[in-house]
Order: structure tokens, then C-alpha cells, then sequence
């Protein structure tokens, strides 16, 4: 099989499924549907992947979180919120312990809230996540100074009443002026406006910038008086220090101060991005596992179409088999010939299945929260399977027109 | 040489040499001379019609130099078309031998059959056997597709052998923007452009009118003055006329052969 016979079995491939445009388009449909929803569902995971990693996981490398109870390290919700209720809450003296004891960590930073009310002259905002930060906390964060300055220690030391705002608390309270030595109220206590963050945009429909953070002592002197508070500590590793070991030193430290047991499990939750993506990938997961199945059945129902249309083709053509076969055409060359033009046929369904999809879900990626990224392999793969699909099926009538008898088929009209 | 191996064999299975030997000699006793383009020796074709075996051909022995202009003649049923798509090398006999160019086709399995169709003979057929999408010029390409010439070579033979029929400015045309005789003409510039050892005409004028199947004899009539062999197969008497030999089929055999 040389080159000259191959780029001719595609010419006479090309010509013969542009002889019949609508005939081609309708033995397509499984195709394109198939290869549509595969690079549908394939953009959709990897944006969903892409999504958690960039925004929801934002808690960086060599960094993970404490807390009295998560999800990701429960894994169902009854017991996540068992633990929520029996395990004991992390508080002030914790994070000074953690801070004293725990030697390979870099940073230990805390922060609590919760939602309320805020208040600017008559402006009112509902449902503000106010939030207590250690002053370290920005560097175990995505958040950004835009203007002013975030908390010092002295600000916290003192309990100094001054917050830091999120973006779309600016834009709330302050619609033209400069928010900077303002005062703003929560509740019935005022506080004086130090810095403002850079924008975040929004995770799953829900902004990033609607918040308030306080010095952490300031908020828990203004807010946790009664309650006892539920910090959320953040810890950092030292560079070259695998977060294991970290991890390892928190649990212990932990568990001697909550005097629990060998064969106690610990009453407190350690979790990092890895968790979550891990979580959020089984999700994502089931998703494939619904979905590829039944793209699988629309891939085969679509291949034996091209099948069906093949035979027809074969039988239609006979009489140009014969010909070829007369002017010295091999059985292997008849063969190619059909099985290029079966998977040409088929690959041309992957592609218009590929612009489907990609044109889709550029439309829907305009309005969902959700961004869409089309992974660089779903072009290949689109096209590759489907490519397969229309040689595995083509093989069936292409070998039956190989076999074709020159003379009855040059007889035949 | 053979004669020293054969004889001692108690061993019923011959050495591998032996075998060769014997199939020396025996090339050597029946292989046609350089000027012999066609040698058939005893040709047997039986079709298997349910319990029933039909002879189609029953011994057909005759030999072709080259050069020669020869006309085979018989009625519908008479096994000339079987012996058409035997010298077409379309089809294998039952049994006997077929020489084609000094090669043993008779024996040839289907891939070495397409390469001889390819390189050897030029068929004209009564419908002239075009691809309706393809222009002339590639219906008369398609010879060199198959044996792998590179398109530039291919399009320059191709417009060549179209010149030769006085085709060439139809080139681009479409079988369904010729006429019945130009078609057939295409058809000619395709059977011609490989060079091949024989022109095998079935019914060549069987779908043209008088006056344009005239036409077209004159041009086989010119080919053949050009030193091609040519093989009319035709029922029609004035066709064959323009033969210089005429084998009549009937009934499956030779029944006469026929020199002008």
C-alpha cells in the first residue's frame, strides 16, 4: 500500500460522502451525539477540576487546616455533624500551644466568624461574613491588600477596633467614597476602615468578597463573649519539611491536650486541599461514571449505522469495484479504500460532535459560575474514537466489497 | 539433470531439487517464444449449477503472436465470454494452462491476477466501464494509481494517451459531458496508457450507432498498426471483419479459426 493509492482512497472517500451531504449527516448523528456529549462531559470535569483547584482549594501547598470536625474527613454528613456536636471546640489557648510546640510549622493562624448585619450612615448590609483573622492569616490566604493595610500585631494585641473589607463590602457602603479611616457598624460597635481587599470574584455562584475581617482577640471580645469560640487554624510547614511530619506533630500535640487514648480516634479534624479535591473528584467522578457508559452505547448504536450505510454504499458501488478491480485494483487496495472512507465518514462525526460541544459550552460557560475548560486531549480523543469506531465497523463491508467477484460485479447495474 | 534424480525414487515424495528440476524442464518444453503474447492449453471451465456441472469451455487450445489482430466470434451461450474473462485474467480455469507473456497465469492467486490486469491488459468494455464522478483524465489515471506511479508521472502519461485518441481537450470533462463515443474513446486512452501486452475489446461498438462505432474501429484499426495486439470479442460479422483471424466459439470449443 503506497502513498498515491492512500491519498486516492481518500479523494474517492471525500467525493463519495460529499456526493450525498444529508445521507452522510443522518448515518452521523450517533457519532456527533456520542463525541458531543463525551467532550461535554470531559469539559465539564476538567473545569470543574481545574475550578476546585484554583478556588475552592485555596489553601496552598504545605498548608492544611485544623478544625473541631470537617466533611472531608468524615466523609458523610451524619458524622460529620456528630462530630461537630461532641468533639471540643478549638479556642485561643489552642493556637497558643500549637504555636509554642508545634516546631515545624512556619505559620499558625486562626480565624472564626459568622454572618451578621452591617451598617454604614442609613446603608444596611445583610448577611456580611464577619470574620476574626490573626494577623498572619493573610499569608495563609488568597486575599490581597488593594488599598490601605491589613492587621498588624498590635491590632490584635490590643483588640483594636478596626476591620479590613472585601470588595463587595466596599461597593455596598461606600458606592463613591474612599472607605479608608471610616467607621462602620456591626451590631452596636463601631469600627474604623484600615485596608480594602483586592476582588476574588465568585466560587460557585457565590462572591468571594462579601466580608469583614476583625482582628481575631477583637472579634472574639466583641462576638464570642457568651459562646465559646470554634477557630478554624490554619498551619503552615517549614520549607523542606513534608506536611506529614507537620501534621504528625499537630495530631500529637492535640491529642495530649485532649488527653485521649491510643485507641481513642482524635476528636479533631486535620484537612487539606488534597482532601477536598479528593472529595470534590469523587463528585466529579460519578458524574464520568454515568455519563461514559452512555456515551459508550450512543458510540456503538452509531457505529453500526456507518455499518449499515457501508453495506448500502458497497452494494451501490459494485460496479465501481468491479471496474477497479479490472483496471488492477487489489483485493487489500478495495479494502483500504473502504475502511479510509468508513473512518473518514466517522471521523467527520467526531469533528462536527467536537464543534458541537466546544461551541455549547463556550455559550454556557458565558452564563454558568462555573468556568468550562476543554481539555487539550478531547480534541484527540473525540476524534481518535470516533476514527476507531468507523474502521471497527467499516472493517465488516469493506471486506465484503474486497471480496466481491470482478466479474459479477462488473455485470452488475 | 532430471533424469538422474527421478528414476531411483522408492521414496514416493520428491526432493525439493527434484521438484525443481522437473519444473524446469517442463518451463522450458512449454514456455511460448518471445513472440507469442497468448498460449492457452486446454482450457476447461465448469460451473457447479446446483447438481448439474456446466462445461463452458471444453479444451480451448490456441496461441496469439504478438502483434496479431484477432477477432473472437460466437453466439450468446457459446462460452465466448467465459474465455473472455479467462484471457482478461477476470477469472481462473477449471483447468488447462494460460500463458500470458511468457507467465503462467492459470495458476496465479488474486493479488498476482490484479497486478497482470494492471500491467498487461487494457480492457474495452461494451459500456465502457467509466467512474461517473471521476473527470477523463483521472478515469485514465486510475491504471497508474494502482501500480503506484507518482501523480505527476501519472497525470503526464494520462493526458499523453488521451492525445493519442484525440482526447485531449476534453480532459476535464465528466463521462455524462461526452458522447457515446468519446466515452468509449476514454475507455481506450485507459486500456492504452499502462502499455499493456494486449487490448481486450468486449462488444467495443455494442452501444454505439453506425457511424461512431465506425469511428472507433478505425482508431483499433490505427492501434493496431502501431504494433498493438489486439482481441475484438464480438458477435457482429462486419465488426470482426476488421480482424486479420477469427476464432469461432461453439459450444465451448474452437469450432473454427479463421486467417485473412
Amino acid at each position: 500500500m503506497n502513498i498515491n493509492k492512500f491519498i486516492e482512497a481518500a479523494a474517492i472517500a471525500l467525493a463519495s460522502i460529499m456526493a450525498h451531504k444529508l445521507r452522510s449527516f443522518l448515518t452521523l448523528l450517533g457519532v456527533i451525539i456520542g463525541v458531543a456529549v463525551v467532550t461535554a462531559v470531559a469539559t465539564v470535569i476538567e473545569g470543574a477540576n481545574v475550578y476546585i483547584k484554583e478556588k475552592i482549594a485555596t489553601l496552598g501547598t504545605g498548608v492544611f487546616s485544623l478544625q473541631k470536625a470537617s466533611l472531608t474527613g468524615f466523609g458523610d454528613f451524619q458524622k460529620f455533624f456528630e462530630a461537630f456536636r461532641k468533639n471540643p471546640d478549638l479556642g485561643p489557648e489552642d493556637v497558643r500551644v500549637l504555636r509554642e510546640q508545634v516546631s515545624l510549622a512556619e505559620q499558625i493562624g486562626a480565624q472564626d466568624g459568622g454572618s451578621r448585619q452591617i451598617k454604614y450612615g442609613n446603608i444596611a448590609l445583610e448577611g456580611v461574613g464577619v470574620q476574626g483573622v490573626t494577623p498572619n492569616l493573610i499569608l495563609l490566604s488568597n486575599i490581597e491588600v488593594e488599598q490601605g493595610r491589613y492587621f498588624g500585631d498590635f491590632d490584635d494585641d490590643n483588640r483594636r477596633e478596626v476591620c479590613f473589607l472585601g470588595a463587595d463590602v466596599v461597593d455596598g457602603l461606600f458606592p463613591s467614597g474612599d472607605p479608608i479611616g471610616k467607621e462602620i457598624k456591626i451590631g452596636s460597635d463601631s469600627f474604623t476602615v484600615v485596608g480594602v481587599a483586592k476582588k476574588l470574584g465568585s466560587v460557585l455562584g457565590q462572591s468571594q468578597d462579601n466580608f469583614v475581617l476583625l482582628p481575631l482577640s477583637t472579634f472574639v471580645k466583641t462576638f464570642a463573649k457568651r459562646t465559646s469560640p470554634t477557630f478554624q487554624i490554619k498551619i503552615r510547614a517549614r520549607s523542606g519539611v513534608p506536611i506529614e511530619a507537620v501534621q504528625d506533630q499537630v495530631r500529637l500535640v492535640m491529642r495530649t491536650r485532649h488527653k485521649l487514648n491510643y485507641n481513642q480516634p482524635d476528636d479533631f479534624a486535620i484537612s487539606t486541599d488534597e482532601a477536598t479535591e479528593q472529595l470534590l473528584g469523587q463528585i466529579t467522578g460519578t458524574v464520568g461514571a454515568v455519563a461514559f457508559p452512555v456515551v459508550g452505547i450512543s458510540l456503538v448504536i452509531g457505529g453500526i449505522v456507518i455499518m449499515n450505510i457501508m453495506l448500502a454504499t458497497v452494494t451501490e458501488r459494485t460496479r465501481e469495484i468491479g471496474i477497479r478491480k479490472s483496471l488492477g485494483a487489489t483485493r487489500t487496495d478495495i479494502l483500504v479504500q473502504f475502511l479510509v472512507e468508513a473512518a473518514l465518514l466517522s471521523g467527520m462525526g467526531g469533528l462536527i460532535g467536537l464543534l458541537i460541544a466546544v461551541s455549547a459550552m463556550w455559550v454556557v460557560g458565558k452564563y454558568a459560575p462555573v468556568p468550562f475548560a476543554v481539555p487539550m486531549w478531547a480534541p484527540a480523543i473525540a476524534i481518535g474514537i470516533s476514527t476507531l469506531v468507523g474502521l471497527f465497523f467499516g472493517i465488516y463491508p469493506a471486506n465484503r466489497a474486497a471480496k466481491l467477484d470482478p466479474i459479477a460485479a462488473l455485470r452488475a447495474d | 539433470m532430471a533424469d538422474e534424480t527421478k528414476p531411483d525414487g522408492k521414496n514416493h515424495m520428491l526432493t525439493e531439487e527434484a521438484v525443481l528440476d522437473r519444473d524446469l524442464a517442463y518451463l522450458e518444453a512449454s514456455t511460448p517464444s518471445e513472440q507469442t503474447v497468448i498460449k492457452t492449453v486446454d482450457l476447461w471451465k465448469t460451473y457447479q449449477m446446483g447438481a448439474e456441472q456446466v462445461h463452458a469451455l471444453r479444451g480451448v487450445s490456441f496461441e496469439v503472436p504478438r502483434g496479431e489482430y484477432l477477432a473472437i466470434m460466437g453466439p450468446s451461450g457459446s462460452g465466448k465470454s467465459t474465455l473472455m474473462n479467462l484471457i482478461g485474467c477476470l477469472d481462473t480455469p477449471t483447468s488447462g494452462e494460460y500463458w500470458l507473456n511468457g507467465k503462467l497465469v492459470s495458476e496465479m492467486d488474486d493479488d498476482e491476477l490484479a497486478y497482470i490486469r494492471n500491467k498487461e491488459i487494457g480492457f474495452v468494455f461494451q459500456t465502457f466501464n467509466l467512474l461517473p464522478r471521476a473527470t477523463a483524465l483521472h478515469n485514465v489515471e486510475l491504471p497508474l494509481i494502482y501500480n503506484g506511479t507518482p501523480r505527476s508521472q501519472r497525470i503526464e502519461m494520462a493526458k499523453i494517451a488521451l492525445e493519442r485518441v484525440d482526447l485531449g481537450p476534453r480532459m476535464n470533462h465528466k463521462p455524462n459531458e461526452l458522447s457515446g463515443g468519446q466515452r468509449q474513446r476514454v475507455a481506450i486512452a485507459r486500456a492504452l496508457v499502462n502499455n499493456p501486452s494486449i487490448l481486450l475489446a468486449d462488444e467495443p461498438t455494442g452501444n454505439l450507432d453506425s457511424a461512431t462505432s465506425q469511428e472507433i474501429m478505425s482508431l483499433f484499426d490505427d492501434l493496431h498498426s502501431q504494433g498493438n495486439t489486439i482481441i475484438l470479442v464480438t458477435h457482429e460479422h462486419d465488426i470482426a471483419e476488421h480482424a486479420h483471424r477469427v476464432l469461432h466459439i461453439l459450444d465451448g470449443e474452437i469450432n473454427r479459426d479463421e486467417r485473412r
